[in-house]
């Protein structure tokens, strides 16, 4: 659908406030029991009516150890827990230890696995960003597009469940590869399931995306441009919708990533301006269009062979050292940090999660939006509480 | 109704006054009606809030892909008394900090203005309660009533989201009564008269082109614009999405009734659907012709003049039609927001419905 | 005025278009599934509750250590040269149906089944032990038991 009329902020209330209709100040506590705060976030506003003055997240309300469980535990039993960071890219957060404890005892993983990682890990960036999508959509009183969205996500999650076992968490890659080969006719289904994906996309887009209403509650709203994005080392989406052309998968490429032809999308999109809320969402329909993209590829081109070597057993001990690997996981750049002292546990896993970063922005750049624009903010920077806190 | 409770009314005075042995007088009567109106309530209105809602949530699940309610009775009819027997059995609680005499009364106030409006309206010929002269009027005026008892729950519950609300319901719904009452003006001089009876009874005969939004065709460069400005105004004063900002459950919990529980949730709940119900029987007397049938058999002198079924038949679809159309508008659009709710109203409604208004009035003077 | 009659407009088709999409759902097949009268296909490689065979069972304790929340608890006595089973207990609040019990184990005798729902009014009611023959998901020696491949660690 061509725009026939471009929309910018033309319409957007002017956030002053004249001195003479200012009202008493009232702090709302938004969560940790808030129908849109995507978990057990809290956000404490402080509003002059509708008009936010200032917000602080407060987070630490998921706080698990993540990492400190997984320092204390042999190299095998840690990897299921990673799952529980970003449970909603749970392959990503795997293939992030996975390369990085790989890197570090430089240990080989067949290219039939590499293609059987990003196959998995890009299926599951589809459905993290259609889930991603919907919810913005429910934030917004969209709640239509929310369960068409989830239609297609449960297929995916289907078929990932064909070959991992697990529908949410599936702690299918391994040190050194994968755990299972694709099972009979599975590739054959994942590429039919790309199709239903995006013969779906335009479904989405004109029922809500290019929506009128939709168009003005988002266009040019809670504007997070590249200064801000940069300053907060803000990724993923946020930071391409933005204007930035960063995407690990084409500038660092990681397990085979630099086989596939697939483009970036970066903002701004038809409308809007670049790094509102609208250009955010619009940037998670296109990477769903490219990771199909890459699935696809990687399905015809499945190499044979083995798909992972075993060589990482419970008493595994890796080699001294340390390694630094940064991933594009659904939400932004997902980087592991390791030390190893030669013993059978991680001395240290440091996890950068990008939702941590990402949620910072809401500090400074909530004032002055309308309550309803907060939610906007939130939902469109969508984050993942289960990552903030770790 | 009314034509058939007084009877009712007279016989059930005199025989209380029986019972207890005295000549009949006013007290007896007061209490007759209020077992009639009791009456009324259970059997007509309750029956007509319940089914609203389950129309609803079968709708909202068929549209979404999903089934609906299909557990409790056959296809889930009974779902809906299900959830009433559950709202009866729940706790009502009343917080300590809610000022509670306000809290108590607000879903009163509610209940009161969604489901009087009902009274006005002409279902078919005969049979209407209060055939008024000025039914519109009163109409407008009942959809400021039900708003006090909203901002009366905001107020007293006590809670930062109601009071959010409210405030939201106050600037919206009274914004919103000038395009609708405006827009409303437009039948009304037309036909002349503010009687809903009357309105009716102007576009009797002709068919279709004989209902106001399409009289004899030219009346259409005014009346459409103007049924689409009621239209969407009556979605804002009913609270429908996309104007369901007083409750809008992701950005203010559950708005004014946050703190409601039980029951009395349930008499916020209920009125929805009845002003739903009204809203939508208004539009249709007022653009649609009412009980008039689309072929001009229920006009002066059709196969039809004055047969109650086939009035009842017609106005029943139209206000059906037009409620089931607010009911896929819901589970379409997204929510707007207050200040855009604000623009809708003051920069695009309002214009255009005294437009509507002086147009109406140029071609009644032709 | 003529932005302001096109805003209109745009407004008014997009609704419109929204309609035209939702509307039409209204008359095809619903895609939910009746969870308890139809049952979703699980398959052969889902981790659910755990299958056991008792009789090939060693007690060598390989599952209880490499489990990384210790969830699996397990008694034996020695009865002559073979170790018998008094207790092997799996705590469903704590595990994380990762399969890594399945993989070190010698006879391959602890296998993850299709099993996904469980619930009780108390804790103690997930707390399952596989020692005790009645259970359903424990196995004597001879019977079929379903999703034998869940143990996926050898090939
Ligand atoms: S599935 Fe994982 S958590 Fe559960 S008992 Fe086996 S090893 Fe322990
Ligand atoms: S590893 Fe296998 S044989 Fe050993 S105790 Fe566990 S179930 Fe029994």
């Amino acid at each position: 659908m061509t725009p026939d009329i471009k929309i910018d902020h033309d319409e957007r209330a002017a956030p002053a406030i004249p001195r003479d209709v200012q009202t008493e100040e009232m702090i709302f506590n938004l969560g940790p029991q808030h129908p849109a705060t995507h978990g057990v976030l809290r956000v404490v506003v402080r509003t002059d009516g509708e008009i936010v003055l200032g917000c602080q997240p407060l987070i630490g309300n998921l706080h698990r150890c993540a990492e400190k469980i997984i320092e204390s535990l042999s190299y095998v039993q840690g990897l299921p827990y990673v799952d529980r960071m970003d449970y909603l890219g749970s392959l990503n957060n795997e293939l992030g230890i996975a390369l990085v404890v790989e890197k570090a005892a430089g240990i080989e993983v067949p290219k039939r696995g590499q293609y059987l990682r990003v196959i998995t890990c890009e299926i599951n960036r589809v459905i993290s960003h259609l889930f991603s999508a919907g919810q913005f959509g429910l934030d917004m009183g969209a709640f239509t597009p929310f369960l068409y969205m989830f239609r297609e996500r449960e297929e995916g999650i289907l078929l990932l469940n064909e070959i991992t076992g697990g529908r949410l968490l599936y702690h299918y890659i391994r040190y050194g590869g994968v755990t299972r080969d694709a099972p009979e006719g599975w590739l054959g289904r994942v590429v039919k399931w790309c199709d239903v994906v995006d013969g779906h996309l335009d479904e989405y887009n004109n029922l809500l995306t290019y929506n009128r209403i939709f168009l003005n509650r988002t266009c040019g709203v809670a504007l997070l441009q590249k200064d801000v994005c940069l300053k907060y080392a803000a990724t993923g989406p946020i930071l391409r919708g933005a204007g930035i052309k960063r995407d690990l998968r084409k500038d660092m490429p990681y397990s085979s990533y630099e086989d596939f032809d697939f483009e970036i999308p970066v903002g701004p999109f038809e409308h809007g301006v670049a790094g509102d809320s609208w250009n955010r969402h619009r940037q998670r329909l296109y990477e769903i269009e490219e990771s199909l993209k890459i699935i696809r590829q990687a399905c015809a081109n499945l190499p044979d062979g083995d798909v992972g070597n075993r060589k990482v057993t419970r008493a595994w001990k890796a080699p001294p050292g340390e390694a630094y690997v940064a991933t594009e996981a659904p939400r932004g750049e997902l980087s592991f940090y390791f030390i190893s002292d030669g013993g059978r546990k991680p001395y240290r896993m440091k996890a950068r999660g990008p939702s941590f970063n990402n949620i910072a922005v809401l500090e400074t750049e909530a004032r002055g939006l309308m309550l309803a624009d907060l939610i906007a903010l939130i939902g469109s920077v969508d984050i993942t509480l289960g990552e903030v806190d770790r | 109704m009314i034509a058939a409770a007084q009877p009712v009314s007279t016989a059930i005075a005199d025989f209380l006054a029986e019972l207890v042995g005295m000549p009949p007088n006013w007290f007896f009567s007061a209490i007759a009606m209020l077992l009639v109106a009791t009456g009324v309530l259970m059997l007509v209105v309750t029956p007509v809030g319940l089914g609203g809602v389950y129309i609803e949530r079968k709708f909202a699940g068929r549209m979404q892909n999903r089934r609906g309610p299909n557990r409790v009775g056959p296809y889930g009819l009974l779902q809906t008394l299900a959830d009433g027997v559950k709202l009866l059995a729940k706790e009502d609680i009343i917080a300590p900090s809610t000022d509670a005499p306000l809290f108590r009364l607000a879903p009163y106030v509610v209940f009161i203005g969604a489901f009087t409006g009902f009274v006005v309206l002409p279902y078919a010929p005969g049979i209407v309660a209060g055939p008024l002269d000025v039914g519109v009027l009163l109409f407008l005026a009942l959809i400021a009533f039900e708003t006090i008892g909203i901002v009366m729950a905001g107020w007293s519950s006590n809670n930062k989201w109601s009071l959010l609300g409210g405030m939201r319901e106050v600037a919206q719904v009274v914004s919103y009564e000038l395009p609708l009452g405006i827009a409303a003006m437009c039948p009304v001089i037309a036909a002349g008269t503010m009687s809903l009876n009357g309105i009716t009874d102007y576009q009797g005969g002709g068919g279709i082109f004989g209902w106001l939004i399409l009289r004899n065709g030219y009346w259409a460069v005014v009346m459409v614009p103007a049924f689409l400005i009621f239209y969407v105004s009556g979605l804002a004063a009913a609270k429908r999405a996309p104007f369901d900002l007083p409750e809008a459950e992701s950005e203010l919990v559950a708005g004014f009734h946050t703190e409601y529980s039980g029951m009395r949730f349930g008499m916020f709940f209920l009125p929805e659907y009845a002003l739903m119900l009204s809203i939508s029987g208004v539009t249709s007397v007022l653009f649609l012709g009412g009980y008039h049938d689309p072929f001009g058999l229920s006009g002066p002198g059709g196969t039809f003049h004055d047969v109650w079924w086939w009035g009842l038949l017609w106005f029943f679809l139209k206000t059906t039609f037009l409620f089931l159309s607010q009911i896929c508008l819901r589970w379409t659009l997204p929510r707007m927001r207050i200040d855009q709710v604000m623009y809708l109203c003051y920069k695009v409604l309002l214009p255009a419905s005294l437009a509507c208004l002086v147009g109406t009035a140029a071609l009644r003077l032709l | 005025m003529k932005n302001w009659f096109a805003r209109i407009w745009h407004g008014l088709k997009t609704t419109l278009i929204g309609l035209s999409i939702t509307v039409p759902y209204l008359f095809r097949k619903p895609y939910t599934l009746q969870y308890p009268e139809e049952v979703p296909d699980i398959p052969e490689t889902e981790r659910g509750l755990h299958n056991f065979e008792i009789d090939k069972c060693i007690a060598c304790y390989q599952c209880a250590k490499i489990c990384p929340v210790d969830c699996i608890a397990i008694e034996d006595e020695i009865k002559g040269k073979n170790a018998v089973l008094l207790k092997f207990e799996i705590d469903y609040t704590k595990c994380l149906f990762c399969a890594l019990c399945c993989e070190p184990c010698p006879t391959e005798c602890i296998l993850m089944g299709p099993t996904f729902d469980l619930v009780g009014y108390t804790r103690d009611e997930v707390i399952i032990d596989y020692a005790d023959r009645e259970n359903p998901r424990t196995w004597s020696a001879g019977e079929q038991i379903p999703y034998p491949i869940a143990s996926f660690a050898r090939k």
